[in-house]
């Protein structure tokens, strides 16, 4: 049974996709979040919360590996009972949901501070839900091929950061261990956030063309994740002084302001509007999720109907209330606590359940040959 | 025919909604401040300046130069904006002045640029100028013979810097030395005297208040020591009498640095730091005024150079420490490498500095002679 055939994607599509979800706006705040928490050696905190992440990500993938031809939802009905399925469509599909909502209000208000500031936040966040909803009501296929065309026209930033490179002083790094290593380790869990959207994976999987690559595709995902982020953490540690990073809000833009060229003024701007395109990568594919999420509780096909739902629902709310940056923050420290438990803590008891019964089954199923 | 209305819709619907983009601005309506001055007033308040070019054919002066008293800068600008023809508007600044007497005597003076960090559409590129005087003088300033002000400071202080007689220190670079711990501020100094001139750097304490000037030559010893110079220095030294056989300070060669490498190391014994200062000149000589053959006597010119340049390093640094300022950031060497010790003298670095060991090594070596023997 092959439910959801002709809208696959490919592993590169695969990568892109997670790729795109946990940088994000990842790339704009982790410095300063760092730093804060654990000076230069935040560095380290970021390496050792790759790792984690790597471990969470390989247990996701064992999971999906059990049952191949089905999403999560499908997987826990089989398995569980048909409640837990609805129950797992509900929460993940609430839980997509609030991370696209907190991608989106993040993006539009880095729009009204940075480029558009005497347009109301509504009507940003208006214009951004268009093409999105362009995006979206297609399914996976076109999804995939959204975010992998997303990372191919994204590959410049990093050589736009490097003309920030005279500015930089390497002194600024050291010491690393400023104070310890408690500290260090305690920063460990924030970085959680950073890499917060792998759990897709759970969705995806099923769609994935070339299944047994999942675990390389993830790895690699996780792996340019890391890099992206190390290499704007490094840049930022080594271009603002120890007690300067303190005072700078989104340093990776602050450091792009520095930038003079003769023929254009003020690159940040630039950079904000082209970098929408991984910035959009936060809300699109969540909102198509939880979409998908709602149109299986229903059991329909068309998810289409519910993203419709679902966008009118934000534009609606938003005419009304769009959450000011501070509130914004203080959502996604809820949203990595939400997601701590859903992406990183519940696999493993999720897949030590599916071991435990598969052994049973095996063993009832040799006593009956005996 | 249900898709096309569905489409046709949207589309309207974007239309409309890219035509409410608020933030249009044609250029007819905008007065671009391209210079601002901010002097301090008699209650250690500021006055604040600006100068906006005119874009009209009938204007027979092609700036408009304003003065206003506001509290803050943002204030300033909706002043300003009662007396210029656009909307008056910050965004293209390219040069902003401080009087001395702001920098001497209004305490905590930074926070008046705040806007231009806070508001995420204010540049943070514009290049800093210390004005010895007042700044009345600079804006009323009209030299027939030179551009118009904005052109005329961005030249100045990119030709001085360029060839590191002077710093070109923006606001963002201020920003950083202001928040930086082991170095203290400094930008560039210039005044009015017959013309405007570029007069050096200013050099500021932790606080940002002002401590000293370094003339235009000492400027470029300061240069060596970031290492910011650029690829070509000028430096005219004096031959001491022993070598030539000739009466002192009547024979001279001027050398053009080729690489100048500069390497700082830290170190902490005793209560005290200690910093051993290697600095590596390769140079041309561009101009010998003496009789002494370089062939046979390469080498002990180039250490009689060396002798001479390491005096001048000296005499800059005992400077510095006098004053307690530290402008080449010896303190980010001390806070990476000693970290333990710069703890304990963070919050007073110029002090610590200032009773610092500080020894300096000077190698020259001459790359090419020049085209006549």
């Amino acid at each position: 049974m092959k439910k959801y055939a002709f809208n696959e994607i490919t592993t590169i599509q695969y990568i892109s996709l997670i790729n795109g979800m946990t940088v994000s706006f990842g790339f704009i705040e982790i410095p300063a979040d760092l730093h804060k928490k654990a000076g230069t050696g935040g560095l380290i905190s970021l390496l050792l919360g790759t790792l984690v992440t790597m471990a969470a990500s390989l247990i996701v993938v064992q999971i999906m590996r059990r049952f191949p031809n089905g999403t999560i939802l499908d997987m826990l009905t089989r398995r569980v009972g048909k409640w837990a399925g609805r129950l797992a469509a509900v929460v993940i599909a609430a839980y997509f949901l609030f991370y696209g909502y907190i991608g989106i209000v993040y993006s539009t208000r880095v729009i009204k501070a940075r480029v558009l500031q005497e347009t109301p936040a509504y009507i940003t966040l208006f214009l951004l839900l268009i093409p999105t909803y362009v995006v979206a009501r297609n399914g996976f296929r076109v999804l995939g091929r959204y975010a992998e065309l997303s990372i191919w026209l994204s590959l410049w930033i990093p050589f736009v950061f490097l003309l920030v490179w005279r500015h930089t002083n390497w002194n600024y790094l050291f010491p690393l261990l400023e104070r310890g290593w408690l500290p260090i380790l305690k920063a460990v869990p924030d970085t959680f956030f950073y890499f917060l959207g792998f759990f897709a994976t759970t969705l995806f999987y099923p769609f994935l063309q070339k299944k047994e690559k999942a675990s390389f595709a993830i790895l690699t995902a996780n792996g340019l994740t890391m890099l992206s982020y190390l290499f704007i953490t490094i840049l930022s540690f080594i271009f603002f002084s120890p007690e300067e990073m303190k005072e700078v809000n989104q340093p990776s833009i602050y450091m792009l302001k520095t930038i003079e060229l003769r023929f254009i003024e003020q690159v940040e701007g630039l950079f904000i509007v082209m970098y929408m395109l991984i910035f959009s990568m936060s809300w699109i594919p969540p909102f198509l999720l939880s979409s998908f999420c709602a149109a299986w509780l229903f059991g329909r096909a068309d998810h289409r109907l519910f993203l419709r739902v679902l966008m009118i629902g934000i534009v609606l709310f938003s005419c009304f209330y769009v959450p000011g940056l501070n509130t914004t923050y203080a959502l996604s420290d809820k949203l990595t606590k939400v997601g701590t438990v859903l992406e990183y803590a519940l696999p493993v008891p999720l897949l030590l359940f599916f071991m435990l019964q598969a052994r049973i089954s095996r063993k009832r199923s040799r006593r009956r040959r005996l | 025919m249900r898709r096309t209305a569905f489409k046709l819709a949207l589309s309207l619907i974007a239309a409309v909604c890219l035509a409410g983009c608020y933030d249009k601005v044609d250029m007819e309506d905008v007065s671009f401040s391209l210079v601002v001055g901010i002097d301090a007033n008699e209650e250690n308040g500021i006055r604040t300046f600006t100068t906006i070019p005119v874009f009209s054919k009938n204007a027979k002066k092609k700036t408009q130069e304003l003065k206003v008293e506001a509290r803050t800068l943002r204030e300033s600008r909706d002043k300003f904006d009662a007396f210029s023809i656009g909307s008056f508007n910050g965004r293209k600044a390219q040069v902003i002045v401080f009087s001395k007497r702001l920098v001497q005597q209004v305490p905590d003076w930074f926070r008046y640029v705040d806007v231009f960090f806070r508001d995420g559409r204010n540049p943070i590129t514009p290049k800093l100028v210390m004005f010895d005087g007042d700044l009345e003088q600079l804006f009323r300033y009209q030299s027939p013979d030179q551009p118009m002000l904005p052109l005329m400071l961005i030249g100045m202080i990119e030709s001085a810097s360029s060839r590191s007689e002077s710093v070109k220190t923006t606001l963002q670079e201020l920003h950083r030395q202001m928040y930086d711990p082991g170095q203290t501020p400094y930008l560039a100094e210039m005044s009015i005297e017959q013309d405007a001139k570029m007069k050096g750097t200013a050099l500021l304490d932790r606080k940002g208040k002002y401590a000293a000037t370094l003339s235009l030559r000492e400027t470029t010893y300061l240069r060596m020591l970031q290492m910011t110079s650029g690829p070509a220095v000028n430096l005219t030294l004096p031959l001491p009498s022993s070598l030539t056989k000739a009466p002192p300070d009547k024979s001279w060669i001027s050398l053009v640095t080729e690489r100048v490498r500069t390497r700082i190391k830290p170190s902490y014994s005793g209560g005290r730091f200690r910093f051993d200062v290697r600095i590596r000149i390769s140079a041309s000589v561009i101009e010998k005024l003496s009789h002494i053959d370089l062939d046979k006597l390469q080498k002990q010119v180039e250490a009689a150079c060396a002798r001479e340049i390491r005096g001048k390093f000296e005499e800059l640094i005992d400077k510095f420490q006098a004053s307690a300022v530290d402008p080449v950031g010896f303190g980010i060497y001390a806070r990476a490498y000693e970290y333990a010790a710069f703890r304990g003298v963070k919050d007073d670095w110029g002090k610590a500095f200032s009773e610092a060991d500080i020894r300096v090594k000077v190698l020259v070596s001459f790359a090419d002679e020049g085209s006549v023997k």
